[in-house]
């Protein structure tokens, strides 16, 4: 069984400027939402500690205090704008998730995805590049101007060995604590060795079922 | 004889012989006394430290220093005697209060006489030796004529640790040593671009000079003559190759330099170290008076500046240029430093006959007045070296002014009235204006710099003295921000030069669309959200009307992040055009490179940050390297000059001095911001706590001007860290080593890594990318990559291609752009379809089909499948694109009609059609519509090759005839096998009777009978794969490495 702990789970969080990878960070950390943030240069960065469900906490059972354990994340906030790229091998050094966003309005951010997963496998250089934990939102489902089909973004994630996809607002706070909940999971089975990523092979994989789960502020995700 | 001062020890083996209040004349010991032990000792000390110093000697010395410097010698004491008297004679020094301006004055007159009575020996061209030179390079290297050697020396390069004297030849392009010794011979040539370290070891017997290239060789040398200078010299080359690549601009000569008539030149070098010499001063020049960057330095002397508000006399260096006259006294105790623009000049002259001593060879300079009532304010310049010289220069440079002047851009005065003519703050107040505190702080402040204009003028041309500086680093008022801004940054100088080009800028802008302008939009209300004025269309429009002007005036930057957060706080201090200018500054001269489309520059300067914590705070470095944190810490910081990471408030005076004093401020204040942090980061146990730790502290910064006023991040209320103020002057008094000098050294070192890893990253991009078109092995690609990359770095060089804007998206193989001449290089070498006669015109065709964009070149990608098509994939895909390449429109209608064969084999056909495709280039409107269209039919069947079943147009008669050459010069040049040209023969008479059976039987399905002749690409491949001899000779899989070998053994 993992014996293996860590205390800090690194998340990177990527995607085409102003999709609102800032304010997801922020509603997701300090429950809060403002249109006065600045443009991100270089990478931000957050820490919050999260409790996670039992199945993993029992797996960490060679920790000394009883109980389920805090985990502390750190999230990375990077820059959006396309020539700050060449920075990310500093960056992502050491993550245990990559989050993708996109602006549900914007076509073209969601055409980038492509780019940005690319760019992360090629600098971060996971040893398992192919099941590197990636969890996808489409984020500012809240404006009405919508131009990417939930059907759209689950075909592409259903292309990339199912990576979980979820709808967000950061404004309205939509589905943002259970899509963080699903990063930090499997950041955590990242983490954790072969044998623990094994138990939740269901959690990565999205079940092709769920398409018809529609409602934009209903629970997408797979899991 | 005269010579230069230069500091001496008054050591025991001189005897004074005369003595006066600041001079000593001194006789060497045991001269000239016969075989005394004093005089064999002296001998040996002599001998041992290669001095031969004359016998007589006169110092210079003032009674409260202990310092000496030797200002003349002699080898007679006649000789000496001669100068003793004159400086009794001539040189009263009793006028001066204090000992520093003796020696100041003394300095200046010795070193005029020196420069009179020296002998002006000149050579008007390369010296002969220098020729030699030049030959020997050019032939013991084979390279090509127009790289310039630049300069030779002689050291030894060492083989392990066997030292192999010969010479090193550095050119433009390439370093290069050759030895010859005992049968051995060594010969190396690395170029410029590939070097990715550049290191000197300053050891005990002799100096060694690294250098490490890409491909992980290192090469030493040692033993040099004069290994610094070789050393900065490749220092300079090596940094001149990685701006080419940052920046896509290559070296060119300085042909006005060939014009230039400078007496104080030495023509003893080649012209290129001249000119690579003179650039570097004229860097080092605009750096020091912050000059706009085409400014080029025309001399450089000595002289005193007496002061006319203080009437104190400085020494100090006199510079002229092309547009300005600055003088820098650079003494630490009481520096001085004053910009003149040539344009505010109204009168040079003379002052003579005055009997005052300080007024020897003294020029007065008179500036225009600039209002009716004031006093013009004047300049006197005195004891200036080769005063008529000067004289003459400068009166050349202010009448060429005026003939510039007279073509000067005139501007559209058309005054958008959109435009915002004040400052933003004034109309949007914020609550700290109002406040009588602030208001009483404000108004101190402005009377203390009052009083500093009283004593040293407020115009461009200000003393800039240090008590400059303590103003600056107390903050700079409000009211005079925008005013200083300028005229510190030197963004005053491109602003007066370019009247209304803002404007004409921002009507520009404003009818275009481009990517920039969306990324701008997006960014417009990220700037300064918490100011009111970006929360109104009055800021945002400002704003955008700022970067949008800069993106169209700056094309190759665009618009980078972290512009909208500096544009947004200069307007809420300037007008718009005002800022515009600031901006400009910034981006091109005070931060060069950092918002280029790899934001490179600040990349370097990260590195050049680590440098400095190691080196001033090592027990810092040790923790953030524990924390895996080195380079990463002060991006933002650099990018924004904190603006983005402290409130603005607190942030706009490091902004004040950082225009006063330049790059390194942000050096100095992150240095101090660490070094304040010591403890806090000591206790971190990992990066994020450590970044975030940084990030409290930062938010926490205050201004003590707003003492009441609380500190909010994202609507919290968050504690004080330390006043700006505080973190300033720490940063100043602890960091004052780091100066500007010692940052452009760091900068260009790192540079190098910084170019290099950009472009390893991209290499393995590419050949990733392109590894999935199975065309080639990665191996292949890495070298295909390295033979282009170094041949296009030389015809960048030749011919001139237009730099790619930074804001269209590329693909990273898109960089390199393959011309015609190279692809055919090329193809000839790997192909097999390419070793005939008839090459050139297959060539063309391949060349047309794969320049998708149709610009005359082939990215790297185009190049590649063109390639692979026609020499790694099976035989198959390799016939039909022999057959494709015969297709309408690639074989034009016109070479078909030649109906005599004999001249459509010859050169000068090929040539012609070469010829032909390249002029219609020019105009592409020649190919007519429906050709464009079935060019672009061929184009989309090349690219999708593998992935669809394709369909191929048929082929017509004649077209077919082509083809059938083609096959004969392919087989016939390259094997006389006669059993071979009878099967072609065999299958095109085969094939001739398939096309009339397909005529026929089109004409019967379809009922007509005006079919023509055809055959289709499935029938000619499978007939022609029935040859095996040409199967075998088409299929030969191309050895890549083995070619690119063997071509660059011809070009090397």
């Amino acid at each position: 069984m993992a014996t293996r702990k860590k205390v800090l789970l690194k998340v990177i969080i990527l995607g085409d400027s102003s999709v609102g990878k800032t304010s997801l960070m922020n509603q997701y950390v300090n429950k809060k939402f403002t249109n006065q943030y600045k443009a991100t240069i270089g990478a931000d960065f957050l820490t919050k500690e999260v409790m996670v469900d039992d199945r993993i906490v029992t797996m960490q059972v060679s920790k000394p205090a009883p109980g389920p354990n805090p985990l502390c994340a750190s999230i990375w906030d990077t820059a959006g704008q396309e020539r700050f790229q060449s920075l990310g091998v500093a960056f992502y050094r050491g993550a245990d998730c990559c989050v993708l966003v996109f602006d549900v309005t914007s076509p073209g951010s969601f055409k980038s995805l492509d780019g940005w997963r690319d760019e992360f496998l090629i600098q971060a250089s996971p040893s398992d590049p192919d099941h590197f934990p990636f969890v996808v939102l489409g984020n500012k489902v809240d404006l009405d101007n919508r131009a990417v089909s939930t059907k759209r973004a689950q075909q592409w994630c259903q292309s990339k060995n199912g990576l979980p996809y979820f709808e967000t607002s950061a404004k309205e706070a939509v589905n943002v604590e259970q899509a963080f909940k699903t990063i930090a999971r499997n950041a955590l089975a990242q983490e954790s060795d072969v044998e623990l990523y094994n138990e939740f092979p269901d959690q990565i994989k999205l079940d092709g079922g769920s398409s018809d789960n529609r409602s934009s502020g209903g629970d997408n995700c797979a899991c | 004889m005269w010579v230069n001062p230069k500091e001496v020890y008054a050591n025991t083996l001189w005897h004074n012989e005369k003595l006066s209040v600041y001079f000593l004349l001194q006789h060497r010991v045991g001269h000239g006394q016969g075989n005394k032990l004093s005089s064999l000792l002296v001998g040996t000390f002599d001998s041992l430290f290669e001095t031969k110093p004359s016998p007589y000697r006169i110092l210079h010395q003032t009674p409260k220093s202990e310092k000496c410097y030797e200002i003349a010698c002699a080898l007679t004491e006649s000789d000496i005697l001669k100068d003793w008297e004159w400086l009794e004679n001539n040189l009263d020094l009793k006028i001066f209060e204090n000992e520093d301006d003796v020696t100041d004055f003394v300095f200046c007159k010795i070193k005029s006489l020196v420069a009179t009575n020296a002998s002006e020996t000149l050579d008007e061209e390369n010296s002969e030796s220098f020729k030699d030179a030049t030959i020997k390079f050019h032939r013991l290297f084979n390279i090509s004529r127009d790289t310039n050697l630049v300069c030779y020396y002689s050291c030894s390069y060492l083989k392990n640790i066997v030292p192999h004297q010969g010479w090193l030849y550095l050119s433009v392009d390439y370093l290069c040593f050759y030895s010859y010794l005992l049968g051995i011979e060594y010969k190396i040539v690395v170029r410029w671009t590939d070097v990715i370290n550049l290191d000197k070891n300053t050891g005990v017997l002799t100096d060694t000079i690294k250098v490490i290239t890409r491909d992980k060789r290192e090469y030493r040398f040692c033993m040099f003559l004069h290994s610094s200078e070789a050393f900065d010299l490749m220092k300079q080359l090596v940094n001149i190759a990685m701006k080419g690549i940052i920046n896509d601009r290559w070296f060119n000569k300085d042909h006005d330099l060939l014009l230039k008539a400078n007496k104080y030149v030495s023509k003893k070098q080649s012209f290129m170290k001249r000119d690579l010499d003179a650039r570097a001063m004229s860097e080092s020049y605009r750096l020091l008076f912050r000059l706009p960057l085409n400014e080029k330095l025309n001399g450089i002397t000595n002289a005193l500046l007496i002061n006319m508000y203080t009437k104190k006399s400085v020494f100090g260096q006199l510079y002229l240029s092309q547009n300005f006259l600055c003088f820098n006294s650079s003494k630490t105790k009481d520096p001085l430093n004053v910009v003149i623009p040539l344009c505010d000049v109204s009168q040079v002259e003379k002052i003579e006959h005055n009997k005052d001593m300080s007024f020897d060879n003294a020029v007065i300079i008179t500036l225009k007045q600039t209002s009716a009532n004031e006093k013009p304010s004047f300049f006197i310049f005195s004891q200036i070296l080769k005063r008529d010289f000067f004289l003459k220069n400068i009166s050349d440079l202010l009448g060429s002014l005026e003939t510039r002047s007279s073509f000067k851009f005139q501007g559209t005065d058309s005054i958008s009235d959109k435009e915002i003519k004040q400052p933003l703050r004034f109309i949007f107040g914020t609550k700290d204006q109002d406040n009588s505190i602030i208001k009483i702080k404000q108004r101190t402040k402005e009377v203390k710099w009052e009083l500093y204009f009283n004593d040293h003028g407020d115009s461009i041309s200000m003393y800039k003295t240090k008590e400059l500086v303590k103003l600056v680093l107390d903050g700079i008022p409000e009211s005079l921000r925008s005013n200083l801004w300028l005229k510190f940054s030197g963004a005053y100088h491109d602003m007066v030069a370019n009247p209304g080009l803002y404007n004409e800028l921002v009507n520009i802008a404003s009818t275009t669309k481009s990517i920039s302008h969306d990324e701008i939009e997006r960014d417009l209300h990220r700037s300064l959200p918490e100011h009111p004025a970006f929360q109104s269309e009055i800021g945002i429009n400002a704003l955008r009307r700022v970067l949008t002007a800069y993106a169209t005036k700056n094309p190759q930057i665009g618009y980078c992040q972290a512009m909208n957060i500096i544009a947004s706080v200069l307007l809420i201090y300037c007008t718009e055009e005002e800022a515009f200018w600031l901006l400009a500054c910034i981006c091109e001269n005070m931060l060069p490179d950092y918002y280029n489309n790899k934001v490179v520059g600040a990349l370097v300067d990260q590195r050049v940050m680590d440098n400095l914590i190691a080196n001033n705070l090592p027990f810092i470095y040790d923790i953030l390297s524990r924390l895996g944190l080195i380079q990463m810490i002060s991006l933002s910081w650099f990018l924004t000059i904190f603006l983005s990471v402290m409130n603005y408030q607190s942030a706009i005076h490091i902004v004040d001095w950082f225009f006063f004093d330049g790059a390194k401020v942000i050096f100095q204040v992150a240095l101090s911001i660490l070094e304040m942090n010591h403890k806090r980061l000591a206790c971190c146990r990992d990066d994020g706590e450590a970044m975030q730790t940084l990030c409290n502290y930062l938010s926490g910064i205050y201004n003590e001007e707003f003492e009441q006023s609380d500190l909010y991040k994202d609507g919290d209320k968050i504690d004080r860290s330390v006043s700006v103020q505080e973190l300033i002057n720490n940063g100043y008094t602890k960091f004052k080593s780091v100066n500007s000098k010692m940052i452009e050294n760091l900068r260009v070192m790192n540079r190098l890594k910084v170019v290099q890893s950009l472009e390893d990253g991209n290499e393995k991009n590419i050949v990733r990318l392109l590894h999935l078109d199975n065309y080639f092995s990665s191996n292949e690609l890495m070298d295909l990559l390295k033979f282009v990359r170094e041949e296009v770095v030389s015809v960048h060089k030749r011919t001139h291609v237009q730099p790619l804007k930074a804001e269209t998206p590329m693909e990273p193989y898109e960089s390199y752009r393959i011309d015609f001449h190279l692809f055919e290089t090329m193809f000839t070498a790997i192909s097999p379809l390419a070793k005939n006669s008839g090459t050139n015109n297959l060539s063309v065709r391949l060349f047309k089909l794969m320049d998708m964009n149709d610009d005359g070149f082939l990215n790297f990608r185009e190049l590649t499948i063109a390639l692979g098509l026609t020499s790694t994939v099976d035989v198959t895909t390799r016939l039909k694109i022999l057959y494709l390449l015969h297709l309408s429109p690639l074989l034009s209608n016109d070479s078909l009609s030649s109906t005599d064969p004999n001249i459509s084999e010859s050169g000068a056909e090929y040539a012609s059609d070469a010829a032909e495709y390249f002029n219609t280039n020019i105009s592409s409107d020649i190919i007519c519509e429906s050709n464009l269209n079935d060019l672009q039919t061929l184009r989309s069947i090349t690219t999708n090759w593998k992935k669809s079943s394709i369909c191929l147009p048929i082929m017509s008669e004649d077209r077919f005839i082509e083809l059938c050459k083609t096959m004969y010069d392919l087989i016939g040049n390259s094997t006389i096998d006669q059993e071979i040209l009878n099967n072609i023969s065999k299958i095109s008479t085969n094939l001739l009777e398939l096309g009339n059976l397909n005529k026929e039987e089109s004409n019967k399905s379809e009922n007509r009978n005006d079919s023509e002749w055809f055959i289709n690409a499935e029938q000619f491949v499978a007939t022609a794969l029935t040859v095996q001899k040409l199967v075998e000779f088409i299929g030969a899989r191309g050895n890549v490495l083995k070619a690119l070998q063997e071509l660059r053994n011809i070009y090397m």
